[in-house]
């Protein structure tokens, strides 16, 4: 309990160093000015969002294979979870258009690729909805999920190689090479960390909660 | 059963179209679906000048949104006659997969075959690259059957599935739309590349294809 407590005050300490250390400690990069800002927050969400994702069709998977409705269960939290990571991810990554572009939307394949991740996660999240039976549920949704992360490796690699891209070079791109001075790694890094760990906490909490209604629908 | 699996996956099309042919349902309203969307664009942009982008994405729009008018009923049909047990004893879900995407892709050659010679005629795009327009239509046909088949397999067993259809399949679809969308840009000459969005098309099609076999499984037999 203790130990629990004393890394919650951890996270919180972690996150409002980063965040000073975001306005004060990194440089601004060369012609983002002020909006370097953005994507300490912009960069880990739309991370997480992919890694959500990921994890969300793995455990899909699992289901498909072991019809273990916790299987189900974790698949359709880090959906939730990834669902609002992807909503944060369109909203900074908005702002950071807006003070470069002129316009909060212009439709550049990355925002197309993020906003149609956010439309599959809404999808599924509505599926889910739609279904009353647990185990015809879990099956359906999961094979949604199948489907759907199939055709992310076009939304991602392909789609952004024909269509002209506004979209900086992201950090992990086809040379291989950061394009970042070291300060601002530091900084991004130690954000990356800070989000993993509240998603990560946010799954646990939902875990428990799915685990005790699935053990509550066992003992009926 | 003696017949072998493209045997019992055609008496599945072959049901399901007579079953068509009754009502002709499925087929009228897809149709008068994609006729309504493209008199009302054609109303909208009559008295502009549209170029061949706008008028590339407006057909895929039609195109696409009379399909999901229409093809999502198939599995939907089984479920509201009460036919779906007795289909199971039949067929395997393969053969049913098969069944439902060959007549899901025949009524959509149908419809094509109404919608885009009226929208040449109405929206008179450029044309100097036919070839390139029936490749795409056919590729993206195939994508978009496979992927319409396991989604409407999915909806069939859930509730409002008319807005649901829509919702799920559209994310899906879209790199398919983009895609299907460039090839006709570079039928109407406003692109010079159509071989990079054909190959999309074919690759994309080999992977909905390939999701739909190893999936129907767990859909069908739920």
């Amino acid at each position: 309990m203790m130990t629990k407590t004393i890394l919650k005050f951890g996270l919180l300490i972690w996150m409002l160093v980063m965040t000073v250390a975001a306005f004060l400690y990194a440089p601004l990069a060369e012609k983002l000015f002020e909006l370097t800002r953005v994507i300490y927050w912009h960069i880990p969400m739309s991370w997480i969002t992919v890694a959500a994702f990921g994890l969300s069709a793995y455990w899909s998977l699992m289901y498909l294979r072991r019809h273990d409705l916790v299987d189900d269960a974790k698949a359709a939290i880090w959906a939730e979870l990834g669902l609002i990571a992807c909503v944060l991810a369109t909203v900074s990554g908005s702002i950071f258009a807006k003070g470069m572009w002129g316009s909060y939307w212009n439709w550049d394949p990355r925002e197309t690729s993020i906003f149609l991740l956010l439309l599959i996660y809404a999808a599924y999240v509505t599926l889910r909805t739609a279904i009353d039976d647990d185990e015809r549920r879990a099956s359906l949704s999961a094979t949604y999920a199948v489907v759907a992360v199939a055709t992310v490796p076009f939304l991602i690699f392909i789609v952004p190689r024909i269509y002209f891209s506004l979209h900086p070079d992201p950090l992990i791109n086809s040379k291989g090479r950061q394009f970042m001075e070291y300060r601002m790694r530091v900084v991004l890094y130690s954000s990356l960390l800070g989000f993993m760990a509240i998603f990560w906490w946010l799954y646990r909490i939902h875990l428990r909660l799915a685990l005790a209604r699935l053990a509550q629908g066992r003992a009926r | 059963m003696k017949s072998g699996f493209l045997a019992r996956s055609l008496s599945v099309a072959r049901k399901d179209w007579q079953v068509e042919c009754r009502s002709l349902a499925g087929l009228s309203s897809t149709g008068l679906f994609a006729l309504v969307t493209l008199a009302s664009l054609s109303i909208a942009v009559g008295p502009y000048a549209v170029g061949p982008d706008v008028l590339a994405a407006l057909l895929w729009i039609v195109l696409l949104f009379a399909g999901f008018a229409g093809l999502a009923q198939s599995f939907a049909r089984e479920y509201d006659s009460h036919t779906a047990p007795h289909l199971k004893l039949l067929a395997g879900p393969h053969e049913v997969l098969l069944g439902k995407g060959l007549l899901n892709l025949w009524l959509l050659v149908l419809v094509e075959c109404g919608v885009v010679p009226l929208f040449l005629v109405l929206m008179e795009p450029k044309l100097p690259h036919p070839w390139v327009l029936i490749a795409t239509l056919a590729l993206a046909d195939i994508g978009f059957v496979a992927c319409a088949t396991l989604l409407g397999a999915i909806v069939a067993q859930a509730r409002s599935r008319g807005a649901l259809f829509a919702g799920l399949a559209l994310p899906v679809l879209i790199p398919l739309m983009l895609s299907a969308i460039g090839g006709t840009k570079a039928a109407f000459g406003a692109q010079p590349d159509a071989v990079t969005h054909l190959l999309t098309l074919s690759s994309f099609d080999a992977v909905l294809m390939g999701a739909a076999v190893l999936l129907i499984e767990p859909v069908w037999n739920e």
